[in-house]
């Protein structure tokens, strides 16, 4: 008989452990490591950028203080403070003699310059509702683009706002 | 060789050892698992060293700012008498007199110091990269700022409104952050420290009442 012909009644030892790993286990185990690390990477990336975000508000209320000292310095030129202009001097900060136009001019010129390289798409603007007299409020508002940032009445999606009221 | 008619045959189902594919296979995954972990940690670390350079940043920011303005707050006599873009002197209020104060950017201990007429220098702000003051004056006497100036000297003729204090802030930051996603902070030349900005303005108030 040759060898590779099984008798009836004849034993084979099979075992019935497989030793190792199965692929579906193997790529089961890889598909959730992998959903794990781009769950970690992703929060990571969020958080960077709830980081970057809250540098931008450190500036925006830095730079809304500024606006506030010249508001209160020039408080019947504070339309040219706020309005974007590249036709102020800059040298008026700088030792030159300017009238309260000319300076205020040159205000917003030096922040919209800033502005541009910190906040994307800064915009300032001031709002006020009643004649902007003594003792009238004025509403300064800086916004930029922002992802994070929530919608809110004022403010559409996508864009971060914040406000300043001063008493003229 | 002799095999008995009615022995059983075994047949063995134990591989012993792994085929090449296998090692390939095992080995390429453990590189890759390794990547990930180690890419993670590196970026743990960076995140976390940013997280630390960023709260560090507003803080000494807020700090510093805080800082001169209470110091400036109250003045008194002839309020601010000099200054130039690194020094200031004022008069200030000290247990029940008005005292001339000089204040000084100091390059080599990178700090700006205090000192009280007949007194010493102290130390006021540390980690100062560099100073620079510019002074709002009305020259024609309207109540308005016509001029910015990098030096002032009391006056009849002009009044001081404001002060924009320009600092330079040493903050150190790990050299891993400077290869990183931060690259647009300023970096010292020499030293690990980043360069941060602090623009604010000093009130001088009640100047035209």
């Amino acid at each position: 008989m040759p060898i590779t012909c099984r008798p009836r009644h004849s034993k084979v030892h099979q075992k019935a452990h497989q030793k190792g790993l199965a692929l579906i286990e193997v790529l089961l185990s890889l598909g959730l490591s992998s959903v794990m690390f781009l769950v970690l990477f992703t929060a990571q990336s969020h958080s960077q950028k709830v980081l970057m975000y809250s540098q931008q508000l450190h500036y925006a209320n830095r730079l809304l203080d500024q606006v506030a000292s010249q508001v209160w310095a020039y408080p019947k030129h504070y339309k040219s403070l706020v309005t974007a202009s590249s036709q102020g001097d800059i040298s008026c900060l700088n030792g030159r003699y300017c009238n309260p136009v000319a300076m205020t001019q040159a205000w917003a010129t030096y922040w919209q310059l800033n502005l541009q390289q910190q906040l994307p798409n800064g915009e300032l603007s001031a709002l006020c509702n009643s004649g902007c007299g003594p003792g009238d409020t004025l509403a300064v508002r800086l916004r930029w683009s922002q992802s994070l940032a929530g919608e809110s009445d004022q403010c559409q999606q996508g864009m971060a706002c914040i406000y300043l009221e001063i008493v003229l | 060789m002799h095999i008995p008619r009615n022995s059983p045959l075994t047949v063995v189902s134990k591989q012993q050892g792994f085929t090449l594919l296998e090692m390939l296979l095992s080995t390429g995954l453990a590189a890759l698992m390794m990547i990930a972990i180690t890419a993670s940690l590196l970026q743990f670390n960076q995140h976390k060293l940013l997280a630390q350079a960023v709260v560090q940043t507003q803080s000494q920011d807020q700090l510093v700012v805080a800082q001169v303005l209470r110091d400036w707050s109250t003045l008194c006599g002839s309020g601010v008498i000099s200054g130039t873009a690194r020094t200031i002197g004022l008069m200030r209020p000290y247990q029940g007199s008005c005292v001339h104060y000089d204040y000084a950017y100091s390059a080599r201990g990178y700090s700006l110091t205090r000192r009280r007429a007949g007194g010493r220098n102290s130390g006021f702000l540390a980690q100062v990269e560099s100073i620079d003051l510019f002074f709002g004056v009305d020259s024609d006497k309207d109540c308005i700022i016509d001029q910015w100036h990098r030096s002032y000297q009391v006056s009849e003729l002009v009044a001081l409104h404001q002060v924009r204090v320009i600092l330079q802030l040493r903050i150190p930051a790990s050299k891993q952050l400077r290869a990183g996603k931060t690259s647009q902070w300023l970096w010292h030349q020499d030293d690990n420290v980043v360069l941060h900005p602090v623009n604010f303005i000093w009130r001088i108030v009640d100047v035209c009442s």
